[in-house]
């Protein structure tokens, strides 16, 4: 187990080192390509044919809040690299994991339930799975435009799905390694799957801790990627996700692919084509 | 006639020696009883009397090149536990003397001294590593540990508990004084003590994170290839069941990173693959950081 602990950490530092290097590199290859000149001097941004809504927005920012606080108080609690903020740090913690939860079940009632029910932008269809080489194509340079089909690309809708999923079993893994809450011992409703393997509850305890350490890392590397890549394709939406600007609108239908209804026609998207 | 005027001022010679070596010899042992001669005759029922000399900030003693102070504060001795306890109930080997010529030997005292309240804790002592198996010189006293006129002192801890860690809490601060108690003698052990949840957090002042003493025991300490020890293979799920529950073999396979996460991450062989480059950034850091200050002075 000790080994699994220092090799955790040496990999997913070296990952994240690598991640940073190879998006700078592609920071590099966007100016080369001229794909920055063109969206940030030129203004040439994706349309959106549909009003981001104020609910998923605000969602949005309490999530990246509370996400960054966790990140930052989580890795206090393995690396305490300042003095006396051990308690402080875990209740942070604590409550930030709250409102991630219930923020989590609030998107997701969103998503699923009532009138702007959008679980069909995140759904992966067979024209996605089409596309997805065309995607992969355009963001490593080999391609000038993102084929388009709908409000996601199959990268995005993957990962948003992943996230939630990993959300759900970050939170697991969370609350098996509370011990007590209010007075009341809740690890045997988390950590009943220590008796059927054999393991005691505080060897699952460290296996919980291991897999949330794990996907702690993977939230981080890919919120880091997520976030460059709004800013990079498309900053106007990103400012508006964040309440200081606004995204390109087109609400005539074409938003600059084919008129036809999303999903109808494989075309181009992304700055070049509006060009 | 020469030879009896010279015998006369030998003689006078002799006589005047003998009488400046006799006045010599008076002045010397009035010197040795001197300046005090009276008997000891402040109160020591409390503590006051022994206060009327040791509350003067400036009351010290050159010993052997070194200014050894005297003095007792006596707001750190009023909020100790031992506020209420004469001065004498400690000191069992006052003279009753001023100045206290006597050489105490007060590592010793303090020991017997604690013994008389404290049986039980003392028991478990003299049968420890620290109390049987120290060597004599280094042999910790109960004082050693646990400090002396400001024991359990909320003022001084709480005092030195907030320069350190940033806490209040007096018991907090003695749970997080470890480091320093024990690596006066435990350097190394202290010095590795450094896994993520346990020492890192320690270090940083986590009230939670277990101190020496929660692994190690106390008063009944053993060392770690002692017949009887505190925390060895056969003991390690009680040492570590104290705050994890329902631990087993599999759980204990953590414990080599306790005293030697250092030496597991250094063998770790990614570790090792990085390292020259780590180095390298660490070097060109320092270089821009040198050029940057001589720069900008």
């Amino acid at each position: 187990m000790p080994e699994i602990n220092v090799w955790l950490d040496m990999i997913f530092t070296t990952v994240f080192v690598l991640v940073v290097i190879v998006f700078s590199v592609h920071l590099l290859f966007n100016f080369l390509t001229g794909r920055m000149y063109r969206r940030f001097v030129k203004g040439e941004w994706p349309t959106h044919d549909a009003p981001l809504r104020m609910l998923p927005k605000f969602l949005h920012f309490q999530h990246v809040v509370c996400m960054f606080g966790l990140a930052f108080s989580g890795m206090y609690i393995r690396f305490p690299f300042f003095a006396g903020g051990r308690t402080a740090m875990r209740y942070l913690h604590y409550f930030l994991m709250i409102v991630v939860i219930v923020n989590l079940f609030a998107r997701l009632a969103y998503a699923f339930v009532g009138r702007h029910k959008d679980r069909k932008q995140f759904t992966p269809t067979m024209r996605d799975v089409k596309v997805a080489p065309g995607v992969v194509l355009y963001y490593i340079f080999m391609r000038p435009t993102k084929p388009h089909v709908d409000h996601y690309n199959i990268m995005q809708k993957l990962v948003y799905i992943v996230f939630a999923l990993l959300l759900f079993v970050q939170a697991f893994t969370g609350f098996s390694l509370l011990t007590t809450v209010f007075g009341i011992n809740i690890q045997p409703l988390f950590l009943w799957w220590t008796g059927p393997i054999g393991i005691g509850v505080a060897a699952g305890a460290a296996y919980s801790r291991i897999i949330h350490y794990i996907i702690n890392w993977v939230f981080i590397i890919v919120t880091v990627i997520h976030a460059y890549l709004s800013v990079t394709e498309d900053y106007p939406a990103f400012t508006e996700f964040f309440g200081f600007g606004s995204a390109n609108y087109d609400f005539s239908g074409g938003h600059g692919h084919e008129p036809a209804a999303h999903g109808a026609v494989i075309t181009g998207h992304g700055s070049e084509e509006t060009a | 006639m020469r030879h009896g005027e010279s015998s006369a001022r030998r003689g006078a010679l002799v006589v005047l020696v003998v009488f400046w070596l006799s006045l010599l010899g008076t002045a010397s042992s009035v010197w040795a009883q001197s300046p005090y001669q009276a008997t000891f005759t402040l109160g020591i029922g409390g503590r006051s009397g022994c206060l009327v000399c040791h509350s003067d900030q400036n009351m010290a003693r050159l010993t052997a090149g070194r200014n050894i102070s005297y003095y007792i504060n006596e707001e750190v001795l009023n909020s100790s536990v031992h506020k209420d306890i004469s001065c004498l109930a400690c000191h069992t080997d006052f003279t009753y003397g001023t100045p206290h010529r006597a050489k105490s030997n007060w590592k010793k005292v303090a020991s017997e001294a604690c013994k008389n309240c404290h049986k039980n804790a003392y028991q478990r002592y003299i049968s420890s590593a620290h109390g049987s198996r120290a060597p004599e010189a280094k042999r910790p006293t109960c004082g050693g540990c646990h400090g002396s006129h400001a024991i359990g002192s909320q003022l001084a801890t709480q005092t030195a508990a907030s320069l350190l860690y940033g806490q209040s809490s007096a018991a907090t601060a003695f749970h997080l004084s470890g480091q320093k108690m024990c690596g006066r003698c435990h350097q190394a052990a202290t010095d590795s003590y450094s896994d993520y949840y346990h020492g890192a957090a320690y270090k940083n002042g986590a009230p939670d994170a277990p101190a020496c003493w929660d692994c190690h025991g106390s008063h009944k300490i053993y060392g770690v290839r002692s017949k009887n020890p505190s925390v060895a293979e056969m003991d390690l799920v009680e040492a570590c069941g104290q705050c994890h529950a329902g631990v087993t073999k599999d759980f204990l396979s953590y414990t080599p990173m306790i005293h030697g996460s250092e030496r597991i991450r250094s063998e770790n062989l990614l570790w090792r693959s990085v390292r020259p480059v780590t180095d390298w950034l660490a070097g060109t850091k320092e270089l821009l950081m040198s050029v940057a200050r001589s720069l900008f002075p």
